[in-house]
C-alpha cells in the first residue's frame, strides 16, 4: 500500500512537472530565471526554501505553495461620512465594506474559496480550513458546513482557526506543515470576517468585512512558500469577550506601538533572518492595517521603502481581520512577476508570517477579473440606519422555521451540496432529486449528479409583497448550465438592473432565521 | 370517450354573502349565511341534503381543517361530509366532487360550500403552510404569477398597458355588482401608477385580499323540477394537477397554463363543445392578476396562443361583447378568499344563466364558464353549465 503510493506520487510528478523538477538543481534554475525578471533596485533574494535545510529528501518533491487566489468583498459599502453624518463627528475619506443582511462570516469565505474552486477545480482537495474571528457559531464547524457546501468528501478533513485575526495565517501554516510532512495534498483555506466595532468609536468605520481564500499544493504553485515564522503576545489591543456583540478595543499608541507595530517586526525580522534575505530584495511586504497608516511605520521599521508596500485597501474595504492577508496577497500577486519574493505579515495576539517566491506559473493563469474590478462593482448604503438593520435583521427576526437534523441530514445532498438528478434515458436534469424523471417519466433511470453553479435567468419577478430586510426580494428561475433549473433569490444586483437572460452565479446565503438555528440556502448574484 | 355526465346532474340552489373585509363575521357565520341562501333559493331544507363538500384552502382559527367545520356551523351531523383543498381550483373542485357523486346515483342531492376567513390573521394573508422551507423561500402568490408575466411579456411583447385594461373591466363589472369586494372603477392610469406589488404586477393588477362564502345545492336532473323549474344543468367538469414546482420544471415555457387546457378539454368533450369562443356566452375565469385572464383565454380556446390580449384590446370580453368574462368583477374586484371563489363563480354562472344578473346581466346566454387556475398552473379546474 505504502509502495503504491510513493509510486502513483512519482508519476504525478513526471506528468505535470517534468523531469527537469526532479533534477538536483531545482532551485538554482528557479534563480537564474528570477534575476532576469527582477524589476530595478530590488536585488534577487539568495533564499533557501525551507524544505532543502530542514528535510533534505523534500527536495525530490515539487515545493508547496499558493496555486489559486480568491476574494470576496461585499456587494454593498457604506461611506465613512454616512457614519460621521450618524453621531456628528467627523470621520476619514472612504468607504468600508459591509455586509448584506444574507451575508456572514461563513458566506464571505464560502464565495471566496469557490473562486478558488472555479480557478483550479475540486478535485483531490483533502483539506479545507476556515478562519475567522467572527464565525456564525460558536460551536458548529463552519469548515465542516462549508466543506459541504463545496461538495467536498467526507474524507477531506477540517479545521476551524478562531480566537484571533491572525486566524487565517495560522491555518495557511498549518496548511503548509500539513503538505510539507506529505500528509495532505491540497488544502483549500478560507477566511472571512464580519467586524463590529463599538457604535460611535472609530473602530466602526475604520472596520470592515471581507472574505478571502488560497488553495495551497504542489503542482500549478504560483507562490512557493519558502518559510513560515510566528510568534505570540498576549498583548491587549481588540478582543471580544463571549458576551460581547462588538469588538472592544484598547487603541492607543501603547497598542499600535508595543502590540502591533513590535510583532510584525520582529516576526519579519525572524524570517527575513532565517532565509538570509534583505528587505531590498522582497517586492512587495504585505501588513493588513488597522488605520490606513500603521502598517506603512511597521514596514518602514522593517527597512521597506514606500513603493514596496502593498496598499492595505483601507480606502476601499477598511480592516478586515481575518480576511485581510489572504485578501491582501491577492491583489499582490495580481501584478506579482515570477521570482519576485513577497513578504506577508499579520498581527494579533503575537504575529504570523510567511515568505514567499512567485513562480513562472504565475505568467500562465487567466484571471477571470481584477481585485479592482471586484471592488469597483457596489452598492453604496443610503444611509447609516440601513447599513446597521442589514447587520442585525436575522438577530431580530426570528420567523424562519425550526427543522429537525433529520430532514437537514436528508436533504445535505440537494440543499447544500446542490444535487439534482439526471436522467440516463432521456438526458433531464432536475431539481430537486427526484425518483421518476419530469420529461420521460421513466422511474428507474435518474442518477444524482451535482448541478453547476453558473446559469442564466429565464424569468424573474421584483417582489415587493415577500417579507424581508430589503424590499424589492427578486425572485429568478435560473436554468442552471448543463441542466436543472433553480427557483432562487437574486442578492447583489440593482433590483432594476434585472433582465431576461442574465448571466448568474449561484451563492449559499443565509435564509430567514430559525428560532434556533441559522439557516442557509441557495441564492444567485450577477457574475462579478 | 370517456363517460360523460352532462345532463344529469342540475344546480337548483345558490348562496354567495357579501364579500369583503367581513371584519363581523366569523367563519361559521360565513359559511352558514351563504349555506341558508343557498337552501332558500333552493327550497329544500338541511336534512334534505344527503351529503355535502367543504372548499376551503386556509384553515387556521380553529377553522376549515376538516369536514367538522362545516358539520359543526349547520349542525349538519351524521352526513357524508368531505373537505376539499386543491390550491387555487379548491371550490370548483369540491364542486366538481358533488357533481360527480350525484351523477353516480349515490346521493339524490348534495351541498357544496366554499369559505374562507382571510382578515383575522396576521401577515397579509400570506399563509404558506407546507411549503418546503428553503425552495419556496421568497414566493408570493403575485410572484409566482408575475414569473410567467415577466416570460410572457419578455417573448410576445405583451405590455402593463394591456394588463391595465383586464383591471378596468374587471372593476367595471365590479362596480354593478353589489356583493363584490371592491365596487369602485378606476382608470388606466390609476392601475398604471399604483405600487408596485410584484413586478410588473401593480396594487391594481392583483386581486385583494378577501374573506367570502357560496354555495351550491346539486341534485339529479331528473328530480330538479321538484324544487324548480329554471334549474341549471351541468354540461361536464375538468380537473387536470401538473407540477407544483413549475418553477423547477425545465420543461415549462410559462406561456400558459398545461392544467387550464387539459381540464377545460375534459369539460369541453363532456360538454360537447368544438368551439368554445362560439358555444360559450358567458365565463367566470380565474383573474387572480391581471395577465392570468390574458393567458386563460388562450388556454380556454378563446384565441390563439399569444394573442389573448387581443381579446381585451377588441373589448370582445367586456358586459357587451362576444364572450363576457367575469362579469362579476371577477377575483379582481369581487374578492378572492380561496376555497370560497370557485363556487361564487358557479353562484355567477347560475346566476348569469337565470337572467338575474340586474346591471351586470350579459344578453341571452345559453352557456357558461367557471374556471380556477391555482399553484401557479399547478391545479385548474373547469365546469360547463348550461341551461337544459
Amino acid at each position: 500500500m505504502e509502495r503504491k503510493k510513493q509510486e502513483s506520487a512519482d508519476n504525478s510528478q513526471g506528468e505535470n512537472a517534468g523531469t527537469e523538477s526532479r533534477s538536483p538543481s531545482f532551485f538554482s534554475r528557479l534563480f537564474g530565471a528570477r534575476s532576469s525578471s527582477q524589476p530595478s533596485g530590488v536585488q534577487p533574494a539568495r533564499v533557501q526554501p525551507v524544505e532543502a535545510t530542514t528535510a533534505p529528501q523534500e527536495i525530490e518533491r515539487m515545493a508547496v505553495g499558493i496555486t489559486s487566489c480568491g476574494y470576496h468583498v461585499p456587494f454593498c459599502r457604506l461611506e465613512r461620512e454616512k457614519i460621521g453624518q450618524a453621531w456628528a463627528r467627523r470621520t476619514g475619506k472612504g468607504e468600508r465594506a459591509a455586509i448584506y443582511f444574507d451575508e456572514d462570516a461563513l458566506t464571505l469565505g464560502l464565495e471566496a474559496a469557490q473562486r478558488c474552486i472555479e480557478d483550479k477545480g475540486k478535485s483531490g482537495i483533502d483539506g479545507f480550513y476556515f478562519a475567522s474571528a467572527s464565525a456564525p457559531f460558536r460551536q458548529r464547524s463552519s469548515a465542516s458546513f462549508m466543506a459541504a457546501a463545496c461538495d467536498l468528501p467526507s474524507e477531506c478533513e477540517t479545521s476551524d482557526f478562531s480566537g484571533t485575526i491572525r486566524s487565517a495565517t495560522s491555518a495557511l501554516r498549518a496548511g503548509v506543515d500539513a503538505l510539507s510532512s506529505g500528509r495532505l495534498s491540497r488544502v483549500l483555506i478560507a477566511a472571512g470576517e464580519v467586524r463590529d466595532g463599538q457604535p460611535e468609536e472609530s473602530e466602526e468605520e475604520w472596520f470592515g468585512d471581507a472574505g478571502s481564500a488560497v488553495m495551497i499544493g504542489r503542482e500549478g504553485v504560483i507562490a512557493e512558500i519558502l518559510g513560515c515564522a510566528s510568534r505570540s503576545d498576549d498583548l491587549l489591543d481588540e478582543w471580544r469577550r463571549d458576551t460581547d456583540g462588538f469588538i472592544q478595543t484598547q487603541s492607543s499608541r501603547f497598542a499600535t506601538e508595543r502590540g502591533y507595530q513590535a510583532n510584525l517586526v520582529a516576526v519579519g525580522q525572524t524570517l527575513l533572518k532565517k532565509h538570509n534575505v534583505q528587505p531590498q530584495e522582497i517586492a512587495k511586504v504585505i501588513i493588513p492595517s488597522p488605520d490606513g497608516r500603521a502598517h506603512v511605520n511597521a514596514a518602514k521599521k522593517l527597512g521597506f521603502q514606500d513603493a514596496q508596500i502593498q496598499s492595505p485597501l483601507f480606502q476601499e474595504i477598511g480592516a478586515c481581520g481575518s480576511a485581510a492577508p489572504l485578501l491582501l496577497l491577492a491583489a499582490a500577486l495580481e501584478t506579482a512577476k515570477p521570482g519576485e519574493c513577497l513578504l506577508l505579515l499579520s498581527y494579533g495576539e503575537g504575529a504570523d508570517g510567511v515568505l514567499l517566491r512567485v513562480t513562472d506559473e504565475i505568467s500562465k493563469r487567466k484571471l477571470s477579473g481584477s481585485l479592482s474590478d471586484h471592488l469597483s462593482e457596489k452598492r453604496l448604503y443610503p444611509s447609516y440606519s440601513i447599513y446597521k438593520k442589514m447587520r442585525s435583521y436575522f438577530a431580530e427576526n426570528e420567523d424562519g422555521p425550526e427543522l429537525s437534523n433529520v430532514f437537514l441530514a436528508k436533504e445535505e445532498k440537494q440543499n447544500v451540496r446542490l444535487y439534482g438528478t439526471h436522467c440516463l434515458h432521456c438526458g433531464t436534469r432536475q431539481y430537486p432529486i427526484a425518483r421518476v424523471c419530469i420529461s420521460c417519466k421513466n422511474h428507474d433511470s435518474l442518477q444524482e449528479v451535482p448541478l453547476e453553479r453558473t446559469g442564466s435567468v429565464f424569468t424573474f419577478t421584483r417582489d415587493h409583497l415577500y417579507v424581508a430586510a430589503d424590499s424589492p426580494t427578486i425572485m429568478g428561475v435560473v436554468d442552471v448550465d448543463q441542466g436543472g433549473r433553480l427557483y432562487l433569490q437574486m442578492t447583489d444586483v440593482d433590483p432594476e438592473d434585472v433582465r431576461v437572460g442574465d448571466q448568474v452565479v449561484l451563492t449559499l446565503r443565509r435564509r430567514k432565521e430559525g428560532p434556533t438555528m441559522h439557516h442557509y440556502y441557495w441564492k444567485c448574484r450577477p457574475v462579478r | 370517450m370517456p363517460y360523460s355526465i352532462k345532463d344529469q346532474v342540475a344546480v337548483i340552489g345558490v348562496g354567495c354573502i357579501k364579500f369583503g373585509d367581513n371584519f363581523d363575521q366569523g367563519y361559521e357565520e360565513m359559511a352558514v349565511e351563504a349555506a341558508f341562501a343557498a337552501f332558500n333559493d333552493a327550497k329544500i331544507t338541511p336534512d334534505q341534503i344527503d351529503a355535502a363538500w367543504l372548499g376551503t384552502y386556509s384553515p387556521a382559527q380553529g377553522h376549515g381543517k376538516a369536514a367538522v367545520s362545516l358539520g359543526d356551523a349547520l349542525r349538519l351531523y351524521n352526513k357524508p361530509i368531505s373537505r376539499v383543498e386543491n390550491f387555487c381550483a379548491t371550490g370548483t373542485d369540491a364542486f366538481r366532487h358533488a357533481v360527480l357523486a350525484v351523477a353516480s346515483g349515490i346521493y339524490d342531492t348534495a351541498l357544496v360550500l366554499g369559505v374562507e376567513k382571510y382578515k383575522d390573521r396576521p401577515g397579509r394573508g400570506l399563509a404558506r403552510e407546507g411549503v418546503h422551507p428553503y425552495h419556496h423561500d421568497g414566493s408570493t402568490a403575485p410572484g409566482l404569477f408575475a414569473l410567467a408575466a415577466t416570460r410572457y411579456m419578455h417573448t410576445y411583447g405583451l405590455t402593463r398597458e394591456t394588463l391595465a385594461k383586464v383591471s378596468v373591466k374587471n372593476h367595471y363589472n365590479g362596480s354593478l355588482n353589489p356583493k363584490a369586494h371592491l365596487q369602485r372603477k378606476v382608470t388606466p392610469e390609476e392601475v398604471l401608477t399604483a405600487p408596485i406589488v410584484a413586478y410588473p404586477f401593480g396594487l391594481f393588477d392583483c386581486c385583494p385580499t378577501t374573506d367570502g362564502a357560496a354555495a351550491a345545492i346539486v341534485c339529479r336532473a331528473d328530480l330538479a323540477k321538484k324544487f324548480r323549474n329554471d334549474y341549471i344543468l351541468v354540461k361536464g367538469v375538468g380537473l387536470s394537477v401538473t407540477s407544483g414546482r413549475p418553477f423547477m420544471d425545465p420543461n415549462f415555457d410559462y406561456l400558459g397554463f398545461k392544467a387550464t387546457q387539459y381540464a377545460a378539454a375534459q369539460a369541453y368533450e363532456m360538454a360537447g363543445i368544438k368551439d368554445p369562443l362560439k358555444e360559450i356566452n358567458v365565463a367566470e375565469v380565474h383573474d387572480c392578476f391581471t395577465w392570468t385572464e390574458i393567458t386563460n383565454y388562450e388556454d380556454l380556446g378563446f384565441a390563439k396562443k399569444g394573442e389573448g390580449a387581443k381579446l381585451i384590446e377588441e373589448g370582445r370580453t367586456a358586459l357587451t361583447g362576444d364572450i363576457p368574462v367575469n362579469p362579476s368583477g371577477g377575483l379582481k374586484s369581487f374578492g378572492h378568499p380561496i376555497g370560497a371563489s370557485g363556487v361564487r363563480m358557479v353562484y355567477e354562472i347560475v346566476t348569469q344563466l337565470r337572467g338575474q344578473g340586474g346591471e351586470r346581466q350579459v344578453k341571452d346566454p345559453k352557456m357558461g364558464l367557471v374556471h380556477n387556475v391555482g399553484g401557479p398552473g399547478a391545479v385548474s379546474c373547469v365546469a360547463v353549465l348550461g341551461q337544459p
